[in-house]
């Protein structure tokens, strides 16, 4: 059984479980955090599992209650991931396993026993989205209300809804915890182990069912959150990661104290995937040292327009732009009007995903390829034309004093030093390399530079432990001098 | 503590009774050695070696040989048969 969790899934989910962090729902946000993209909630994985086994019992009647559930995430599923669904029967219940790719995401395995006693349940409650620092959460304890909307429940999970209704707004209320509370806004759900005791239920308080909480152990060098949960019917133990923020890049402030004045004045740079990361820490280098820069996006309006908010009130000239290196317009350089660009930088990428598999997964090789192959190459054909033989029939502009449009291609250091999952990254790179030696043989007035980069931190190499790489700044101020430095001659340079 | 500590950890924490340690054993070879797990093994050794693994180490633990070197450098007495 395969499915592909869309947006419009998860919104539903979110509103059935309250469960409404921007990992699951912000597409924009999620794609800098950890996984690159939307993640599908564990719990509703969970759920959608649950309910398809339940679904197709093969015989006898449909079991009344659950007696224990647990759950592992191993690896996300993304938002328009193909999942695969395997059921398997036990003695007392199933397991299931979720897949992508081959490669194992989720096991969840249930236990059913007798019928336990039930209640109404009010309305989900809002919750607020807890932005909590990791040490506050040591020792921090409080209490979710229940709530279930069963006409939303009946939809979404049709053969689960004859479950319970506390123990599935106690699910619900998992996820809601995790997500919602404690962690909160940095969270992955890492395992839920729940119990459902035979005894059934607590009797109704006039205060309403709740799902209390207690953080029980803390390790901040690992990011590791366990909590222990009780409800009505029900004990669990819940495990969580702090997930990383998106990284932050210096500020112009910050990277002024590197660069000698003057020393990109009369540099006007294209900065392709501007908005973040490496592009970002050009856009900011350039400027410090006096030069223009025009940055662009694909998804990353709002980042890009707070670099280019920061520029501007340094003094600086900067500008940016929305553009899809991969869409069919991408050659089309009237955004530009009359700003001729000096030098290219080409950051544009898509998530950098790793996945163990055991064969050569040539869909992700196409899909790096179409970035750092066709839309470079695009690229920088029309920039050529664009700035060197003045094709586009727009204002002349000021045109490289020297005939020389300038490019940075950023590689990799995973083609000197293979790891596993990145062999089509480093090959989609490696490609690139080659076409960086095929344009500068076609073309005399092109000095490119391609320099295999090291582990840098940005969004792409954050990690759950330890530091994901080192400082970009220095490494990318060497490489403008580099660039500027080339000598006259055509051809690549690394 | 001998190797057969670790194993057990390893096991313990993998779910899988079938795993014979070797100082080559990285992560293709064992089914739920992934990243999370990773985690789960580091904060286990910890609680059994009773040391400190720094976040650096975290990242070089990339198969068993390497991660007994760690923990014999942080006086584990710990030994290939």
């Amino acid at each position: 059984m395969i499915r592909r969790f869309t947006l419009a899934d998860q919104a539903a989910f979110a509103a059935l479980s309250g469960d409404a962090n921007p990992l699951h729902l912000d597409p924009a946000l999620a794609r800098r955090l950890l996984f690159g993209g939307l993640v599908v909630h564990g719990v509703h994985a969970v759920l959608w599992a649950l309910d398809r086994a339940l679904g197709q019992n093969p015989a006898g009647p449909p079991p009344t209650a659950l007696a224990t559930l647990t759950a592992t995430f191993h690896r996300p599923v993304m938002v328009g991931d193909a999942v695969e669904l395997t059921i398997g029967r036990t003695d007392s219940g199933l397991t299931a396993t979720l897949c992508c790719e081959g490669v194992e995401c989720a096991q969840v395995e249930a236990s059913f026993g007798p019928g336990r006693s039930d209640r109404d349940l009010p309305p989900l409650p809002p919750v607020v989205c807890r932005d909590r620092g990791l040490a506050e959460l040591a020792g921090a304890s409080g209490h979710l209300d229940l709530g279930l909307d069963a006409d939303r429940l009946a939809i979404l999970f049709p053969a689960a809804a004859a479950l319970p209704r506390v123990q599935i707004a106690t699910i619900l209320a998992s996820t809601r915890l995790v997500g919602m509370e404690a962690p909160g806004l940095h969270s992955i759900f890492n395992s839920l182990r729940l119990t459902f005791p035979p005894d059934g239920l607590a009797e109704p308080s006039e205060a309403g069912p709740t799902l209390a909480y207690r953080v029980v152990s803390l390790h901040e060098r690992f990011n590791r959150v366990s909590l222990q949960v009780s409800g009505p019917g029900c004990t669990g133990r819940l495990e969580a990661s702090y997930r990383p923020a998106p990284r932050r890049q210096a500020t112009f402030d910050d990277l002024r104290r590197l660069v000698r004045p003057g020393m990109f004045a009369g540099q006007r740079a294209l900065i392709v995937g501007g908005s973040r990361g490496l592009g970002e820490v050009v856009a900011k280098l350039v400027a410090c040292g006096g030069g223009s820069v025009r940055l662009t996006y694909n998804q990353g309006r709002a980042e890009a327009d707070a670099i280019v908010a920061e520029l501007t009130a340094a003094g600086a000239d900067a500008a940016a732009f929305a553009w899809d290196v991969t869409g069919p317009d991408s050659g089309n350089l009237d955004r530009l009007g009359t700003f001729h660009p000096t030098h290219l930088y080409h950051f544009a990428t898509p998530f950098i995903a790793t996945r163990p598999s055991d064969r050569f997964r040539m869909e992700a090789y196409l899909l790096f390829s179409r970035f750092y192959v066709e839309g470079f190459d695009r690229l920088v054909r029309a920039l050529a034309a664009h700035v060197l033989d003045g094709r586009t029939g727009r204002g002349e502009g000021d045109r490289p004093a020297d005939g020389i449009l300038r490019v940075f291609y950023p590689s990799t250091i995973f083609i000197d030093h293979p790891e596993p999952g990145m062999a089509e990254y480093a090959a989609a790179k490696a490609a690139g390399e080659a076409l960086c030696g095929q344009l500068a043989a076609e073309d005399g007035r092109l000095r490119i530079l391609s320099r295999r980069l090291p582990r840098l931190m940005t969004d792409q190499t954050v990690k759950l432990v330890g530091s994901g790489g080192d400082d970009p700044a220095p490494v990318l101020l060497e490489i403008l001098g580099a660039l500027d430095a080339l000598p006259p001659a055509a051809g690549p340079q690394g | 503590m001998s190797i057969d500590t670790l194993t057990d950890i390893f096991r313990d924490v993998f779910e899988d009774d079938s795993i014979a340690l070797r100082p080559e054993t990285q992560p293709r070879d064992i089914k739920k050695w992934n990243s999370l797990n990773h985690i789960n093994l580091m904060i286990a050794i910890e609680g059994a070696f009773g040391v400190t693994i720094l976040p650096q180490e975290v990242e070089r633990a990339r198969d068993v040989g390497e991660l007994v070197r760690i923990l014999q450098g942080k006086g584990c007495d710990i030994a290939w048969p």
